[in-house]
């Protein structure tokens, strides 16, 4: 085959070119430190780094919700103790009433008790940032306060006249739904799903909310007890602790001892109720604590995962590059001799 | 008998000859490196005189031998095989090239992998993530005003790129047409050319004395040049005839015809396609492989969706532009009738709270934002009272914390399979969906070029072996021809020195 000079030249620059081309791909990896820029460069590989990405921010979203959704309960979780801790200070409060004290003294028990009340209702509407925690999804008022009588009301409707309906929602003698009494359910990486109809699968999402009313008590229940006249009678109690504490209160007030040890079991069973409540959540707490802990595994894991996808491998990439740049030099270098002499140089 | 001063006519020939040798190893020498040039050969041949149907018996068989040399021509050597195979092979060169740039600079517009200056990156996948966490953060506390603000901050945001993306996919589109109107009034310059040099060659073989071997080289090389330029547009075939001409065929065509020639037109139609037609009868060409073909397909491609004859079923850029349309219109859909506005006693949903409208341009110039018009990628934008107002998203002006809708609207962002036309997919898998198919074209067409290009430089490599000009060759043709001269005015003198015998010293 006649090699002539343009043959020459025209192979020396292709190949020179595609030197200097694998010598820049290798230093744009090292300088931007990730394997590929664009999905056209690894299909399979942006295809996985993509999904990778999606479920990395996801990740953290979750940790936070999870972290808001455990502090909350945190919170509720001390309020009541502290409200536990009020009931069995009117309790003893009753204690002393039901042994034999002047009008005076009665008059000092009863108004402590009323105080220990107005106290119980402010732990009753704490609050959680601007949320209140056991308001279920009222976003403005505080959820417990006091009617015109002194009985306690939540969300605008009489405590002692929600019952719950057989869906386990809550309601009023009528039927209707007591308000703000809805749940709310946070996503914390359960894999939330709509249902078919667009509705939110509620098993797929966690339920945050707290019910104020199931803590407290709510409605009333039947009561027999000798009075003091020892006749049996059964009178209808409240279920709630701030009602039977005013109850507790008239009771020491009207010295009717019967009533009030009557009264003091009655509390001490929604005693008994709140506590449950407490251990309740902190079974909670304790799952959204391993919650969190699993996230902040995945987290790593999903990390490590990327990086070995996108990332690379310094040294490896660092000896490829010199590699490169070597044979560039060496192109370089014999590009000066490209055209060998031919018969002309030696002409005399 | 022999002619008298016959010696010198045959020196004299040798003497031409060799100059002419020489001039020629000279042009081919300072020819090295033009292009398209191939080496001139001078053809010599021994000059004989045969006489036959002469009543006159000459006996010409040693009286008139030795007449010297005759120069036939300059010829020069080309290979049709090869010239056939490497247009062949440029056409694909030209047409995979085209495409994988295309599609590459499709790729950079709808970027989502570039991860930006702040590890975010910047593409649709990275405003979708905005709308999700700024959702989580309103779902857990349904009534927070500045929640609020940052979801409308974020779905704005949405909103803008879209459009934004969709605006630079357009702008690449109409810069590929104004390309391709480029390339086609090139291709009308080649054919012109071709058939302006197929009348001078012709006239050039009439009045020159030149025949189909001896042809005017400059002009024969300057054709096959313009031809290789043409073969990257489109499938190039050609046939020569005796006197001179070419006829060219473009994808089985003919297109120049001894000295007229074809053109083609380049028009934009109204559906937003553009035609490539042959100006005499308007019918749209069919190049083969090539630049042209690329260009079209690509600009008119619509993949799975071509409805109209003008589409291709390449996966273009108006394939990409559905892809975006799709998007936005379904996310438009979501978002636009998941939070209730207006719930009747019985709570049943009377109408829900538009985040997206379509913008548009009324008669008289204004425009507005329409939430029930088609929402596509260039027209989607946030409706104007939610951006004033952002607390209108909440339920009940934020008297309350109930978030179902809001999870609602946040499960169909992430993990509900929404109906598109090819399939269901979660909003991200969608995007990565048409990400992959780009991808993999791009990988495919690289790959096509790549081995193209090889196959296309061993072809030159092989044409020029044996058309290109060797240095060693033409010096050592240079010293033959110089030695040759020297012979021949050697000859002459010796000649002279016979003559100079017989004139001045016989018999005096």
């Amino acid at each position: 085959m006649r090699i002539t000079n343009n043959r020459i030249t025209r192979n020396y620059l292709f190949n020179a070119n595609r030197n200097l081309q694998y010598y820049n791909d290798s230093s744009n990896k090292l300088t931007t430190g990730r394997a590929f820029t664009r999905v056209s460069e690894n299909v399979s590989g942006g295809k996985k780094a993509m999904r990778l990405r999606t479920q990395l921010y996801q990740n953290a979203q979750f940790q936070k919700n999870v972290s808001a959704a455990n502090e909350k309960l945190t919170i509720a979780e001390q309020s009541l103790r502290e409200m536990s801790d009020i009931i069995t200070s009117i309790k003893e409060q009753a204690q002393r009433g039901g042994g034999v004290v002047d009008d005076d003294s009665m008059d000092i028990l009863a108004s402590t008790v009323d105080e220990f009340k107005a106290t119980m209702l402010q732990y009753a509407n704490c609050t959680y940032v601007d949320e209140y925690v056991f308001g279920g999804t009222n976003a403005k008022t505080a959820p417990f306060t006091a009617d015109a009588n002194g009985a306690l009301m939540y969300n605008g409707t009489v405590v002692s006249d929600i019952v719950k309906n057989n869906a386990g929602n809550f309601v009023d003698q009528d039927g209707n739904a007591v308000e703000f009494s809805e749940k709310i359910y946070i996503d914390i990486g359960l894999g939330m799903v709509n249902l078919e109809e667009g509705k939110i699968d509620v098993q797929s999402a966690y339920d945050t909310s707290f019910s104020g009313l199931d803590c407290l008590g709510f409605g009333t229940s039947e009561f027999t007890y000798k009075n003091n006249d020892g006749v049996e009678v059964t009178e209808e109690f409240p279920n709630n602790i701030y009602d039977i504490a005013t109850e507790i209160s008239k009771a020491l007030r009207d010295k009717d001892t019967q009533k009030l040890s009557a009264l003091t079991d009655r509390m001490s069973e929604a005693h008994n109720n709140l506590l449950k409540n407490v251990a309740d959540l902190g079974v909670r707490t304790q799952y959204l604590e391993r919650t969190l802990t699993q996230l902040k595994d995945e987290e790593v894991n999903i990390q490590t995962m990327q990086t070995e996808l996108e990332g690379i491998n310094d040294t490896e990439e660092i000896v490829k590059m010199n590699e490169y740049k070597y044979a560039w030099m060496l192109t370089l270098q014999f590009g000066g001799n490209l055209l060998p002499q031919s018969l002309m140089d030696f002409l005399k | 008998m022999r002619p008298t001063f016959l010696g010198f006519e045959a020196s004299k020939t040798a003497l031409f000859a060799t100059q002419k040798a020489l001039d020629i190893t000279g042009n081919n020498l300072s020819n090295i490196s033009s292009e398209g040039y191939t080496r001139q050969r001078v053809d010599q041949v021994s000059m004989g005189y045969y006489c036959y149907g002469t009543k006159y018996n000459i006996n010409a068989r040693t009286h008139l031998a030795g007449m010297g040399t005759n120069v036939l021509g300059i010829s020069q050597t080309r290979n049709e095989q090869l010239d056939n195979a490497f247009r062949t092979q440029y056409a694909e060169v030209g047409d995979y090239s085209q495409r994988n740039t295309m599609l590459t600079e499709i790729e950079s517009v709808l970027q989502e992998m570039d991860i930006g200056t702040d590890g975010n990156g910047y593409g649709l996948r990275y405003s979708i993530e905005e709308m999700y966490t700024s959702l989580q953060d309103l779902s857990m506390d349904a009534s927070s005003i500045t929640d609020a603000n940052v979801v409308v901050a974020a779905f704005t945001n949405f909103a803008t790129t879209m459009r934004q993306v969709s605006m630079n996919l357009e702008e690449k589109a109409e810069q590929y047409k104004q390309e391709l109107q480029v390339d086609t009034q090139t291709v009308n310059t080649i054919l012109e050319k071709i058939s302006v040099l197929n009348r001078d060659i012709k006239r050039a073989m009439v009045a020159g004395g030149y025949t189909e071997e001896y042809g005017p080289n400059e002009m024969l090389d300057e054709r096959n040049l313009l031809l290789d330029e043409l073969s990257a547009y489109g499938e190039v075939g050609v046939k020569y005839y005796a006197d001179g001409t070419a006829d060219v065929t473009l994808g089985g065509r003919l297109v120049v015809k001894d000295e007229t020639n074809e053109m083609l037109d380049f028009s934009r139609n109204n559906d937003g396609t553009v035609s490539v037609r042959w100006r005499s009868t308007g019918e749209n060409v069919g190049l083969g492989p090539g630049i042209i073909t690329a260009s079209t397909e690509i600009i008119n491609g619509r993949g799975d969706g071509a409805i109209s004859a003008n589409e291709s079923s390449f996966m273009g850029f108006r394939f990409y532009k559905d892809k975006l349309d799709e998007l936005a219109s379904r996310i438009a859909d979501v978002c636009n009738n998941t939070i209730p506005k207006e719930v009747d006693v019985d709570g049943n949903v009377v109408s829900y709270v538009k985040f997206f409208g379509a913008q548009m341009t009324n008669d008289f110039g204004e425009t507005e934002i329409l939430p029930d018009m088609y929402i596509s990628s260039d027209n989607i934008k946030i409706m104007d009272d939610i951006k004033a107002d952002p607390s209108k998203i909440l339920t009940n002006n934020g008297v309350t914390k109930d978030n179902k809708y809001i999870l609602e609207l946040l499960a169909d962002l992430s993990t509900t399979k929404i109906k598109f036309t090819n399939g269901d997919a979660t909003f991200e898998d969608y995007i990565t969906g048409y990400l992959t198919n780009l991808g993999n074209d791009i990988t495919y067409y690289d790959t096509r070029s790549e081995s193209a290009q090889t196959v296309n430089e061993e072809l030159l490599n092989s044409r020029e072996s044996i058309t290109g000009v060797s240095e060693n060759e033409e010096t050592v043709n240079m010293l033959t021809y110089n030695r040759a001269y020297q012979a021949a005015a050697r000859m002459m003198t010796v000649m002279d020195e016979l003559l100079d015998v017989l004139i001045n010293q016989m018999g005096v």
